[in-house]
């Protein structure tokens, strides 16, 4: 037990770290308003950093936090954003993310079978070169390519698209590594004994191996659901998404520092929240962890 | 070289072929493909063929890879080497820290990082860096993770080997025993690393130059599509992006290729 | 244990719960009428403005109305004032009186009142864009306070004292420091004069009041126009208009046609796919790929009150030479320029649009310089050092690179060497100044529009004050500029027409020709695509997309119908 608890204490101070991080860059930044011959950003932007941030108080790195939950707004009247947006947006985001998730997983196994059929054939060159034109496939290429047609017709259809272009390279990615574990698992004795007292592929992928390779899976689930929120940022700009990215981006464009430091923490904390579903989950699947924790 | 696995061997004839054909065809004689080129001109810069900015693009792409990708491998080893030749506690915060950068997606640790270089090169304290030093810093700043863990793990699976223990045995000190034993038998290893970075270094960089938030000029491959996706939504377009596409795929390609070989493990998620 | 097929149901039912739960968490597309935009507002706060004012003009020019406003033929026009007297006093100083009409009234019914545009000019003069109220009496004291950074309270009393009052409920007297032939087409315009209701601001502190304007909802803010701002979604960037049923000012309506009740402008990536599959009724064709690769039939074209030019750092070796600038400005092919970059080009070397009221005559435009690629080059031969070009990164409608381009290859046929880079924080690059003093660029691109049909709008960019950033107020111990700002302010001052534009003309003299501080290119045009069921949608010569006409055709719904079964 203590063994789990160490890892999970271990993700969740990733949260206070990435605040504080996060803010003391962004506390240091020499936005002032004129130097000797320049105004470098708007008097309205230098006030609400200044305000935001605290800066020179003790304990300003709370202020961001503080004010978001008194429900006042941060960064400029013009660009900034108030708590009850931020939860809007984040819910938004976190929709396209589970649809994107199943999707995901949707492509990993299917990869995976296809992949170790590939092997032993003449296409063994695919299971190199998918994963690297899915990788080398920035996301907002195919988002474009489906833009036109769902833009703005609402129905979820943007939501799907973005969560399918979003799903494809992390799903190739699982695949890989799913179908690494895979192939470890068939060639290993109980397969070729299951086969051999007369069950059908099918069944024996199923029942045997298919609750084996759910461990290598899960592993990779963290890095996955990370790339598919940065995914999400290009494919909710081009899909036209008022969602979390889209806050982002342009938080980060129009310099509104306190935004930034607190949508920074948001995401590392859903990053947070999504391991310490996977270690859930890992204890519910996997026999082996809870053997090691007990 | 006989023990470079194939795989290997085809990757890396890709990258030094895609670079040397980036070097000839967009640096050392552009005129001759501007004359020749098949796909025709750019429709935003009507001056200039598909084909001068896609390889000119592939060149700063690759620069910026190449020198991103060098110097997240030798910060991540860096970072490696301490951790281990100090140990106990300073490793456990060394190994937290690479778990914190580690975990945010590239993208945005990039987006917030050039938010803040343009603020201090704005301010006069850029130290200097145009644009691409900018890009090139960034990338390093939030590429290291992945190598500093990953080289971390292989030194410390290395030094459990009898010879190193051996050594330790005879009196060899730590930055001993790092230099003569354990460097060359991670060699082939750091290659791999730095190879397995360049690529995610490219894609990184070309997704923050479509949001507009870096602006390479040059442009490089990423912001050449990223400028010149919009080509892609009318009829026609697709002579522009495809064969931008199609070299950073093949570099992609080449990369992973190369450092899957090498490492004989896959790749992380970017 | 669960047999599995019951487990499979439980999985079905799961996602059946999911899926229905969020149906209509989804983005839904808004009804009405969509109109793309290539920029979002920076701010709806109409006083206190943004030097990147062109974004927010379609908001506010269909929300707010001036106290004038331009006829067809770009006349003063009676808008929120009926009538108006103007009196010289004594000192010299231009006093106009204006009669504002009573059946005027704010959105929620409030009567409109002279008191408004008080409240609406002192803040303006606090605003980010104070330099445009400088005219106003009083106003030159006010603002250098504010330079000084002086108290709260001194700025206050300054403000109380600038030229803008209420005698009574419907009548305002604005006092000009001194004459300024521009100031009724001024107003009309230039949104930093539209009156802000004053009933609702005041009491609120300075914040709060921002947050009035940026952050619309309960009916606020207040609207005079025939279209009120109901929400803005800044992720989303999308701005949502709604009819205002209480505004005097309804859009002419014919036989069958019915006012918008929905206007959504909103930014996309890819606006012109959307148009043409019929999901947005309006949109933009800015992107020289959209206008090279096919041109559509309903393509429309406007040309613009506005002249992009190349600009000289005057204080840098050798550009501190006005017989190097005026040889830059005639290496220049302006034909060749634009020639195959846009489907209609009107290549200058003038600053004043010859459609402009006052514009130069040709035999005047003829003594400016122009193309001459020999002269240029003899007169060129001292010039080594290469030339650092910079020009706004971006994706603006003028075809920025490929001129930049173009500029650079024509200047090295005459032995200049040019260096180009592409800024996105151009008006910060083109300002920095290196520790030995003079600013660091050497050639900067940059586009002028009118804000209003007069030539004084192409000028003040180039007085003292202005943000042309060449340092040619140091030009022959500021002489030049002198004389230029003498002739703009005997052109203001002017009883009669004629005797103006011969002051006008001659500042253009000065400007181009004399010192060539700018070699003028040509005068862009702007290019759209509209759904014909919208009437009255329209890009004036200013640039501005005026929605203030807008009303829908009587097809538009049952075309609509048609679609959507």
């Amino acid at each position: 037990m203590r063994a789990i608890a160490q890892r999970l204490l271990r993700q969740v101070v990733l949260v206070p770290v990435v605040a504080v991080a996060s803010y003391f860059l962004m506390a240091s930044l020499p936005l002032t308003t004129e130097t000797d011959a320049k105004r470098q950003v708007s008097r309205e932007l230098a006030a609400s950093y200044q305000r935001d941030l605290g800066i020179g108080e003790p304990l300003g790195f709370l202020r961001p936090w503080e004010k978001l939950f008194r429900g006042e707004r941060l960064g400029t009247s013009a660009q900034g954003i108030t708590g009850d947006e931020l939860l809007t947006k984040l819910s938004g985001s976190v929709g396209v993310g589970l649809m994107a998730l199943p999707l995901a997983l949707t492509w990993a196994l299917g990869f995976a079978l296809l992949r170790t059929r590939w092997r032993k054939g003449q296409w063994a060159a695919l299971g190199d070169v998918v994963p690297a034109v899915a990788f080398g496939m920035p996301v907002f290429i195919p988002a474009l390519l489906l833009a036109p047609g769902v833009v703005e017709r609402g129905h979820l259809l943007p939501e799907l698209c973005a969560a399918l272009v979003t799903s494809i390279w992390p799903g190739i990615f699982l695949g890989t590594l799913v179908g690494d574990s895979l192939e470890a698992e068939l060639s290993r004795d109980y397969v070729r004994t299951a086969l051999g007292k007369g069950l059908s592929r099918a069944a024996v992928l199923r029942r045997h191996v298919l609750p084996n390779v759910w461990p290598a899976m899960l592993d990779a689930v963290g890095p996955v659901a990370t790339s598919l929120l940065a995914g999400s940022f290009a494919a909710e700009r081009v899909l036209g998404l008022p969602y979390f990215g889209q806050l982002y981006v342009l938080a980060v464009l129009n310099k509104q520092v306190a935004v930034v430091v607190v949508a920074t923490t948001t995401f590392a904390t859903l990053l947070v929240i999504v391991s310490l579903a996977v270690e859930v989950l890992r204890y519910a699947v996997d026999p082996r962890s809870r053997e090691a924790s007990a | 070289m006989s023990r470079v696995p194939m795989r290997a061997r085809v990757g890396l004839v890709l990258l030094v072929g895609l670079g040397l054909l980036s070097l000839v065809a967009g640096r050392l004689f552009p005129e001759a493909l501007a004359s020749t080129c098949p796909l025709g001109m750019d429709p935003t810069r009507p001056d200039r063929t598909v084909c001068e900015l896609a390889f000119g693009g592939l060149w700063v792409s690759l620069a910026v890879g190449l020198a991103a990708g060098a110097l997240s491998t030798f910060i991540g080893l860096a970072v490696a080497a301490v951790a281990r030749l100090s140990g106990g506690a300073v490793e456990q915060t060394l190994l937290r820290a690479v778990d914190a950068v580690f975990a945010l997606p590239d993208v945005l640790v990039v987006m917030v990082l050039q938010l803040a270089g343009q603020s201090l090169s704005d301010a006069g304290a850029g130290g200097g860096l145009g644009p691409f030093g900018l890009m090139v810093v960034s990338l390093a700043l939030v590429g290291w993770a992945g190598p500093a863990r990953m080289f971390r793990n292989r030194l410390a699976t290395l030094e459990s080997q009898e010879y190193v223990a051996a050594s330790r045995a005879l009196g060899g000190g730590g930055l001993h025993l790092l230099r003569v034993h354990l460097w060359p038998a991670l060699r082939p290893f750091a290659l791999a690393v730095f190879l397995s970075r360049l690529p995610a270094a490219i894609l990184t960089e070309s997704t923050v130059s479509f949001f507009g938030i870096a602006r390479m000029e040059p442009m490089s491959l990423g912001r050449y599509l990223g400028t010149s996706y919009a080509a892609l939504i009318y009829e026609g377009g697709g002579r522009v992006v495809l064969p931008a596409w199609a070299l950073l795929v093949l570099l992609v390609l080449g990369a992973s290729l190369a450092s899957q070989a090498l490492s004989g493990a896959p790749r992380r998620a970017s | 244990m669960v047999a599995p097929r019951a487990r499979l149901r439980w999985w079905w039912y799961l996602l059946a719960v999911w899926a229905a739960s969020c149906g209509p968490c989804g983005f839904q597309p808004e009804p009405g009428v969509k109109v793309v935009v290539p920029a979002m507002p920076t701010t709806l706060d109409w006083s206190h403005s943004d030097p990147d004012s062109w974004a927010n003009y379609p908001v506010m020019l269909a929300t707010q109305r001036g106290l004038t406003q331009l006829g067809p033929d770009h006349g003063v026009e009676p808008g929120l004032a009926e009538q108006w007297e103007r009196v010289t006093d004594g000192q010299g100083r231009d006093v106009y009186s204006f009669h504002l009409r009573r059946d005027v009234r704010w959105s929620n019914g409030a009567p409109l009142v002279a008191r408004d545009f008080v409240v609406g000019w002192r803040r303006a003069l606090q605003g980010r864009e104070r330099g445009e109220m400088a005219d106003l009496e009083g106003a030159s004291e006010a603002l250098a306070l504010q330079e000084r950074g002086a108290p709260e309270a001194e700025v206050r009393a300054a403000l109380e004292r600038v030229g803008v009052e209420a005698v009574d409920s419907h009548t305002l007297r604005v006092t000009l420091a001194r004459p300024r032939s521009y100031f009724l087409a001024r107003v009309a315009n230039v949104y930093l004069f539209y009156p802000a209701p004053s009933a609702d601001l005041e009491g609120k502190s300075d914040e709060e009041v921002r947050d009035y304007f940026d952050r619309p909802r309960d009916g606020r803010p207040l609207a005079l126009g025939p279209y009120r701002v109901e929400r803005w979604d800044r992720a989303g960037e999308r701005v949502r208009l709604v009819h205002n049923p209480a505004s005097a000012f309804r859009p002419p309506m014919a036989e069958g046609e019915t006012p918008v009740p929905v206007i959504t402008l909103m930014k996309s990536e890819i606006g012109p796919t959307l148009y043409e599959r019929e999901r947005v009724d309006f949109v933009f064709v800015d992107s020289a790929a959209a206008l090279r690769i096919h041109r559509p039939d309903d393509l429309r074209r406007e040309p613009l009150l506005s002249t992009y030019f190349l600009a000289f750092n005057t204080e840098k070796a050798p550009l501190d030479r006005p017989e190097v600038r005026r040889a830059l400005s005639r290496a220049l092919d302006r034909e060749a320029l634009l020639a195959g970059l846009l489907p209609a080009a009107r290549p200058s070397h003038v600053l004043l649009p010859p459609e402009l009221p006052g514009a130069a005559t040709t035999e005047q435009a003829a003594r400016l310089p122009r193309y001459a690629p020999e002269q240029a080059r003899a007169e060129l031969a001292g010039v080594e050092r290469p030339l650092r070009l910079v020009y706004r990164s971006g994706d603006g409608f003028v075809p920025e690179v490929a001129i930049a381009e173009r500029v650079a290859a024509q200047l090295a046929r005459v032995g200049v060497r040019v260096v180009l880079e592409a800024r996105s924080d151009f008006s910060a690059e083109i300002a920095r100044r290196s520790a030995q003093g003079p600013r660091t660029y050497d050639l900067y691109l940059r586009r002028l529009g009118a804000d209003y049909a007069h030539p004084n709008t192409f000028f003040t960019l180039f007085e003292r004050e202005g943000n042309h950033q060449t340092g040619w107020e140091t030009q022959a111990g500021g002489e030049p500029l002198a004389r230029f700002e003498r002739l703009l302010e005997a052109g203001d001052g002017a009883p009669d027409e004629a005797s103006a534009h011969a002051s006008y003309v001659q500042a253009q003299e000065v400007l181009v020709g004399e010192q060539a501080v700018i070699a003028p290119l040509y005068h862009p045009d702007r290019y759209y695509r509209a759904r014909e069921q919208l009437r009255g949608l329209d890009v004036d010569p200013f640039n501005f997309l005026a929605l203030r006409a807008l009303r829908l055709g009587p097809t538009l719904d049952a075309s609509r119908a048609e679609e959507s079964p």
